[in-house]
């Protein structure tokens, strides 16, 4: 029976047509949004990115004061004081205030040496966060009393463990990673950009970095390495903000027992860059298989062709399976080719053009285009479900639209607030775009995480789960009205 | 306006399918003339061309002097039966025949007339989906009748009759022709055409194998069937 | 120019005596009216309702193709246009009243928006496909900006998709595909 529709799919023209359409869209649109990406910074190649530990981009920019660690060994510090300037922050954007960002960094570090990029383990006072322990930029844990204002850095062989106290005396444990080998330990400042989002005047939003800076005094310092405290600001070298030329630069200043500290940065996944553009082909090649899959069922009923499917093979709900097994198939497997042939097409044209191509990750990968030929499969047997439900192809097409394309546009552009819009993409089919999210989201970098930006409200999986559910539903209330319907 | 069907080198081709083949024909007022031939000859291409559904690639299809498409009215002209009556499946039979009539500004009246004499009174205000074959034909004369015309081109009309409704349509025709209209009937039936037809055009293959009056044939080859299946071998 | 008004007295009769567009004006109508509610946006409900009136717009013509409902109207306006102008004049105020809401620029979007539909529908003749693409027109091309990362150019793509901010672009497309389908309905056979 299956190959009897895989036949009939095959043979008429106008279908082969729509899933052809549907993988010349889809490579398309990602060669057109790559050859539009440019990217240049002076004459030479754009530097890409560190990659981390964990083997994703990061950002690894602090204010470094250290000492070399040979073994096992311990820092503690008072934060005496943590404050910082905010540039031009909204609502008018006019002037430079005082203030820390929620995510500035004052602390303790432990770091496989400067480069930027290499593994380190930190406990830190952050702008509004409390004490933390971070380590190997995606791992953020909270911990130690409110209000703490000491903190503690050992290594006893290959552990670091962070302590946080109210007094210099009772101490509460934040936590402990695993970390060995010779490492520099000390002190770090960080400041990352301070975020705003707006309208950008095309139905979408865009996201603005300012600069900002911290500053941190720490005293009461009990080291056991020794030495000097040397100076760097990892992952530094740029032009400079004009607030550094002119009023602050980076840097640290020693003084009886006194260590100030001030720069800007942040140690975290790198942040606002965007991946291959490789899926940017999904929604118009969306269109082509809901119409094919709408056909494949209506013109059945519309020329009464149906009454021969079911001559040939009466079990009702075996011909509706088949059918959606074929449809659902085909598109898996066209698509997967599809966004296969995205992928290293589009990513050798985004290369050439100056751009970085940022890690993913093979799982990544792998989810991103296993999980899109899904999409579309698990979406064009919800189209299948509508055609056979209303049995015509109007209303049918219409609400497969009005039910993942329409949601999807709603929620990604300015048209709702953002609330409703996630709320779509919680509760309809256009939830299996959660699929195609590149980068997790994280708790420890203040971003917009919204659709507009690439991040969905459900996990992956769960959006996915929610469209194949819809589908499921609509087929299996298609098959039991179709079991006892007239044809 | 004289009440003629003038066909003259017609030619059609879908893509490699030769359909018509320099088609030449006339039909003359006053007598049926039946198109015959083989599935597949042109007969239905002929008749599309001739008001205008499909385009020739050569030659002139002419009804009453005149391409259907410079008629005014033109359904008060030519009366056309393609196929079966296709008509909206939520539409009632007479609401379908009402938009055509207003279409020709034809007075309404004329409906419920032709309901009546197409037998679909009773039918006439339930949904055209729940039509039968035969129903949605008896429609599709009625919608051909509508204007009163003086041509008819009729594709099958026998197609789903019911017995009684041969020979209602066998009437119709055979009425209409003695009115000294002019009335070209498609049709593989042999024994109707025989009685009914006072000419027979043959075609076979997009061209015309025979065009003489059925009395003709009739005396040459025994009986019209005997003609055509010599004919078209 | 009677058969102009005889054509729109016909096109009259065939709306009103099959539920089709007076069920899609309504959706269109309780859809737009209860979205712009529930959000306090009357763009959002636009959305919903622009939908349903593009495929209102290729439904009255390519429905046609679809129940063979084609010949009778072509043997009837055997010069074809008449059909067509009589379906764009009833189209323009079923789509108007969808706005009633909003803004009275909105009314005259549906209005081009269901105009845009029929143009579709009379160059693809497939009511499906029709449909898909002039919603793909309507929803797609602006799903793309987002991914445009040249701001020239996602200027210019969201420029150039139909919207109620841009009743221009949105009557180039009109134009555009009105013309293209006068010109197949008028040279191409039906069938
Ligand atoms: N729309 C079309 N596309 C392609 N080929 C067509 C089309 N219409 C007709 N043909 C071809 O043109 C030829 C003539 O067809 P036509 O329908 O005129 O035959 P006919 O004489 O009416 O046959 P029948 O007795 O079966 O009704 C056939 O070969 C047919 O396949
Ligand atoms: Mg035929």
């Amino acid at each position: 029976m299956i190959r009897a529709e895989l036949t009939k799919l095959r043979t008429v023209r106008g279908w082969l047509f729509g899933l052809t359409a549907a993988v010349v869209l889809f490579v398309g649109s990602a060669l057109l949004v790559a050859a539009g990406s440019h990217m240049s910074c002076g004459d030479q190649a754009c530097p890409a990115p560190p990659v981390g530990p964990d083997g994703q981009a990061v950002e690894d920019h602090f204010g470094f004061a250290h000492r070399t660690l040979a073994g096992d060994g311990s820092l503690t510090a008072h934060v005496r004081d943590f404050s910082g300037i905010i540039t031009y922050p909204p609502p008018r954007h006019d002037q430079i205030v005082e203030g820390l960002v929620p995510w500035a960094k004052a602390g303790l570090v432990i770091k496989d040496g400067t480069r930027p990029g290499s593994p380190y383990a930190a406990v830190m006072l952050t702008g509004s966060h409390g004490v933390r322990m971070q380590h190997d930029y995606v791992h953020d844990r909270a911990g130690g009393p409110t209000g703490a204002r000491w903190l503690r850095l050992t290594r006893t062989g290959a552990s670091v463990t962070a302590y946080a106290s109210l007094d210099g005396k009772t101490w509460t444990t934040v936590g402990t990673v695993e970390m060995s080998g010779p490492a520099e330990i000390g002190f770090l400042i960080a400041s990352p950009g301070d975020i705003t989002v707006t309208e950008n005047g095309l139905g979408g939003t865009s996201v603005q970095s300012r600069f900002t800076q911290a500053s941190a005094v720490f005293d009461q310092i009990t080291s056991t390495a020794g030495g000097e405290w040397r100076y760097d600001e990892v992952g530094g070298g740029g032009p400079g903000a004009d607030w550094e030329k002119y009023h602050r630069p980076a840097g640290l200043e020693a003084s009886a027992g006194r260590l100030t500290l001030t720069g800007s940065g942040d140690l975290a996944p790198v942040s606002g860059m965007a991946a291959v553009p490789y899926l940017a082909g999904t929604v118009p090649a969306l269109l082509a298989v809901l119409i094919v899959a709408v056909l494949f069922i209506t013109s059945e009923f519309r020329r009464g062709l149906i009454r021969t499917t079911l001559l040939a093979s009466p079990a009702r709900g075996h011909v509706l399976a088949a059918k959606a097994a074929v449809i659902g198939g085909v598109t898996f497997t066209v698509v997967l080719v599809a966004v296969v042939a995205a992928r290293a097409w589009s990513t050798t044209v985004f290369r050439a053009n100056g751009n970085i191509v940022l890690p993913t990750g093979a799982l990544t990968d792998l989810r991103l285009a296993v999980g899109t030929a899904a999409l579309l499969a698990v979406t064009a047997v919800l189209a299948y479900g509508l055609g056979v439900l209303l049995r015509r192809g109007l209303p049918a097409i219409l609400l497969a639209v009005l039910l993942t394309v329409v949601p999807y546009l709603l929620a990604t552009t300015s048209l709702l607030p953002p609330g409703a819009g996630e709320w779509l993409l919680r509760v309809t089919p256009a939830a299996g775009f959660a699929v195609q999210q590149t980068f997790p989201a994280y708790g420890h970098v203040l971003l917009p995480y919204t659709p507009a930006q690439g991040y969905f409200p459900l996990a992956p999986l769960a959006g996915l789960a929610i469209a194949a559910a819809w589908a499921l539903g609509l087929l299996v209330l298609a098959v039991l009205r179709f079991r006892r319907a007239d044809v | 306006m004289e009440a003629t069907i003038e066909v003259s080198g017609l030619s059609k081709r879908y893509g490699s399918t030769v359909a018509l083949d320099r088609m030449t024909f006339r039909v003359t007022p006053g007598q049926v003339t039946g198109f015959v031939g083989p599935n597949g000859a042109g007969k239905s291409t002929t008749m599309r061309i001739l008001v205008g559904l499909d385009r020739a690639d050569a030659g002139t299809a002419k009804v009453g002097d005149r391409s259907y498409h410079e008629l005014v009215r033109p359904m008060t002209t030519v009366g056309t039966l393609l196929d079966a009556a296709a008509i909206h499946p939520a539409r009632t039979g007479r609401n379908h025949l009402l938009w055509l009539a207003q279409s020709q500004r034809i007075p309404a009246g004329r409906v419920d007339e032709l309901l009546e004499e197409v037998g679909l009174a009773g039918a006439a205000r339930r949904r055209g989906g729940g039509y039968s074959l035969g129903m949605r034909q008896r429609l599709g004369v009625a919608a051909a009748l509508l204007g009163d015309p003086p041509i008819l081109i009729l594709d099958e009309p026998f197609n789903g009759l019911d017995p009684a409704g041969f020979v209602w349509m066998r009437d119709l025709l055979r009425r209409r022709a003695e009115q000294g209209r002019a009335v070209l009937v498609a049709s593989h039936l042999m024994g109707e055409l025989q009685d009914l037809a006072g000419h027979v055009v043959v075609v076979a293959g997009g061209r015309v194998v025979a065009d003489a009056p059925t009395r003709d044939m009739r005396d040459r080859y025994g009986s019209l069937e005997s003609a055509y299946l010599e004919l078209v071998r | 120019m009677t058969d102009a008004a005889a054509a729109l007295r016909a096109e009259w009769t065939k709306a009103r005596t099959v539920p089709d567009l007076p069920l899609a004006i309504l959706l269109a109508l309780v859809g737009t009216t209860s979205v712009n509610v529930l959000t306090g946006q009357p763009s959002a409900g636009l959305q919903l309702g622009q939908a349903v009136i593009a495929v209102a717009g290729v439904q009255i013509l390519a429905g046609e193709y679809s129940t063979g409902l084609i010949h009778p109207t072509m043997l009837a306006f055997p010069t074809r246009w008449p059909a067509l102008l009589a379906k764009a004049v009833l189209l323009i105020p079923g789509a108007a009243v969808t706005a009633i809401g909003n803004r009275p620029r909105d009314a005259v979007y549906l209005g081009l928006i269901a105009l845009l539909g029929l143009g579709t529908a009379a160059l693809i003749r497939n009511a499906v496909t029709a449909a898909g693409v002039v919603l793909t027109v309507l929803f797609v091309l602006p799903t793309m900006v987002r991914w445009m990362p040249d701001p020239d150019w996602a200027t210019f793509l969201y420029r150039a998709s139909p919207s109620p901010g841009h009743l221009a672009t949105t009557a180039a497309w009109t134009a555009a595909a009105l013309l293209l389908g006068t010109i197949t309905l008028l040279t191409r056979r039906v069938s």
